[in-house]
């Protein structure tokens, strides 16, 4: 039975890449396909597959595994069923940075802003989360964010020119259509590693489900496990919002499906169940956006609300005392 | 061996006066006193989860609190009094969690079958009774097969024939040589003739912890009913 799941997973992952380079207002064959993909003989072919429909598909991969990676780290760390990189502010931090520096005009300083906002604000809340007892109250803390965040945001636009206008509301939407392939490939290989790091973690991970004080009576350096998750957290979580916008809900989402699908909640099951999820869930979200019928596509976020909203919904009806 | 050096604990300074004592391996130690007394505070101390507001604790020579947690969890085990409901583990692999903490193998199934739950080794322990649970988290402090065990009313949840044989296990491993630390309210069922008990007992209000050593269970009576007023 688990063997078959890891199978899917494993599986879904390539076969809904390939329809990524398939589909499209220009549809292709599969010959057509891979013969854009090894000849560089600039036929337009060529130019909607290497240039427009693969670095979409990584991206989209990395980015759907990596928040979906972010999100799962953040419920165990919070041990918190509703965490995840969009309910807690971090993207709103994201926002904040983008927002002051495409508003101000300096659009080439859009990744370490958003890098830094996320870090700035996933750092406050590492901060008081002793303070905030409840999932709840944790849960309003980050609305709250949300709010200070775009009232700023809104206060920023007062006198902004309409150019940074735009680009702002459109990195706001969330897309992962606007990297190249080096650009892909390096968010690809991010997401990886961390990972890789996380399942270093997996024991340490599975310890602190037990509770703070059991932890720090396991092994576990209460200070040093902190930093760990907010490395791995801020940097994958803020260099996808930097490239992709806030993506809204995959984060949160993917860790409960996978955990609904697999059935442990053990990590050194949980982090590939999550990650090879997140890369598929990632692509069936981008192939979804561009769906014929939707003239410039649907926006990313339209999409992933639909996925995960329902999803945070159930948990909270559920009351799930496991996660 | 334990070694309290003048040691105070508390949250907002210390409420009682220092406290010294040495506790030598295969010891029961009772920790008695009234709800919000300190109890558990000391517990927490004693495990490394905080540190003391003033004095050391020692073992072997080493002081606790300055020890990483990796060599701490070799040496002490906790078993808190909250129960950890939003773990999705399953109850094998939290007890096999506690020897990985402190770097040692052990028979899962073997611990499991002595504690009475092999029946639920594959259900997760958010999904069991308090009760259940608790006797999970004694079997996962055992797997740390550390020489000192400290428990924060370890019998609250567990029905009359539980906690019998709870106690059973306990007086086993001090028999066996573990120093056992632990707050309760039942000391009935401790056996008239267990040697050389000591007990800490804390005051509700701020004075100094009175300490009794190498008493039988009639003494601590004596005493507990004093305290509890």
């Amino acid at each position: 039975m688990n063997r078959i799941v890891w199978i899917v997973a494993i599986a879904l992952i390539p076969a809904l890449f390939a329809v990524e380079l398939l589909l499209g207002s220009v549809p292709l064959t599969f010959s057509e396909v891979l013969s854009a993909l090894t000849n560089n003989d600039q036929s337009l072919q060529h130019l909607i597959v290497v240039k427009s429909r693969l670095p979409r598909a990584i991206t989209a991969m990395a980015g759907g595994g990596g928040l979906a990676l972010c999100g799962l780290l953040m419920q165990t760390y919070f041990h918190n069923p509703l965490a995840g990189p969009s309910v807690l502010g971090i993207t709103s931090g994201a926002s904040l940075g983008v927002a002051a520096v495409l508003l101000a005009g300096a659009t080439g300083a859009v990744l370490p802003a958003a890098a830094v906002g996320s870090l700035l604000v996933l750092l406050l809340i590492m901060l008081i989360a002793n303070r905030l007892k409840s999932q709840v109250s944790l849960l309003i803390f980050g609305l709250m964010i949300g709010y200070l965040t775009s009232s700023v945001v809104t206060i920023l636009q007062q006198g902004a020119s309409k150019d940074a206008l735009r680009s702002f509301v459109f990195w706001g939407m969330g897309s992962f259509a606007d990297l190249n392939n080096g650009e892909g490939l390096l968010l690809l290989t991010m997401t990886g590693l961390a990972a890789l790091v996380a399942f270093a973690l997996h024991r340490q991970l599975d310890v602190w489900t037990l509770g703070n004080d059991i932890a720090a009576t396991m092994g576990v350096s209460r200070r040093r496990f902190t930093y760990q998750i907010l490395l791995i957290t801020g940097l994958v979580a803020g260099v996808i919002t930097a490239y992709c916008g806030p993506v809204a809900f995959l984060g949160l989402a993917v860790p409960h499906l996978a955990r609904g699908i697999w059935q442990r909640g053990n990590h050194a099951t949980l982090i590939p169940a999550v990650v090879l999820s997140g890369m598929a869930i990632g692509l069936a979200c981008d192939l979804i956006c561009r769906a014929p019928g939707a003239e410039s596509g649907f926006p990313l976020n339209a999409i992933t609300s639909l996925v995960g909203a329902p999803v945070v919904i159930f948990v909270i009806l559920k009351g799930r005392r496991v996660f | 061996m334990l070694k309290l050096e003048n040691l105070q604990f508390g949250h907002s300074g210390a409420l009682h006066k220092p406290l010294s004592i040495d506790i030598e391996s295969g010891k029961l130690v009772l920790l008695l006193g009234t709800n919000g007394s300190g109890k558990s505070t000391l517990l927490r101390t004693l495990s490394g989860i905080i540190p003391p507001t003033a004095g050391m604790l020692k073992y072997d020579q080493k002081s606790v609190h300055i020890m990483t947690e990796k060599q701490r969890a070799k040496i002490i085990a906790y078993v808190g009094s909250k129960q950890t409901s939003f773990s999705g583990l399953s109850v094998e692999e939290v007890v096999s969690l506690g020897a990985w903490s402190a770097g040692k193998s052990t028979d899962v199934a073997a611990l499991l079958a002595s504690h009475d739950l092999l029946k639920l080794a594959n259900k997760r322990i958010g999904e069991i009774s308090d009760g259940e649970a608790q006797k999970v988290m004694l079997a996962r402090a055992i797997a740390q097969q550390t020489s000192i065990l400290l428990m924060d009313e370890p019998t609250a949840f567990l029905d009359h024939p539980s906690r019998k044989s709870w106690w059973n296990n306990m007086l086993q491993l001090v028999t066996d040589g573990k120093t056992v630390v632990m707050s309760t309210h039942d000391i009935a069922f401790i056996p008239e003739n267990h040697p050389a008990i000591v007990a800490l007992c804390i005051p509700a209000t701020s004075g100094e912890v009175i300490v009794l050593e190498n008493v039988d269970r009639a003494g601590v009576e004596r005493f507990f009913g004093s305290v509890e007023k």
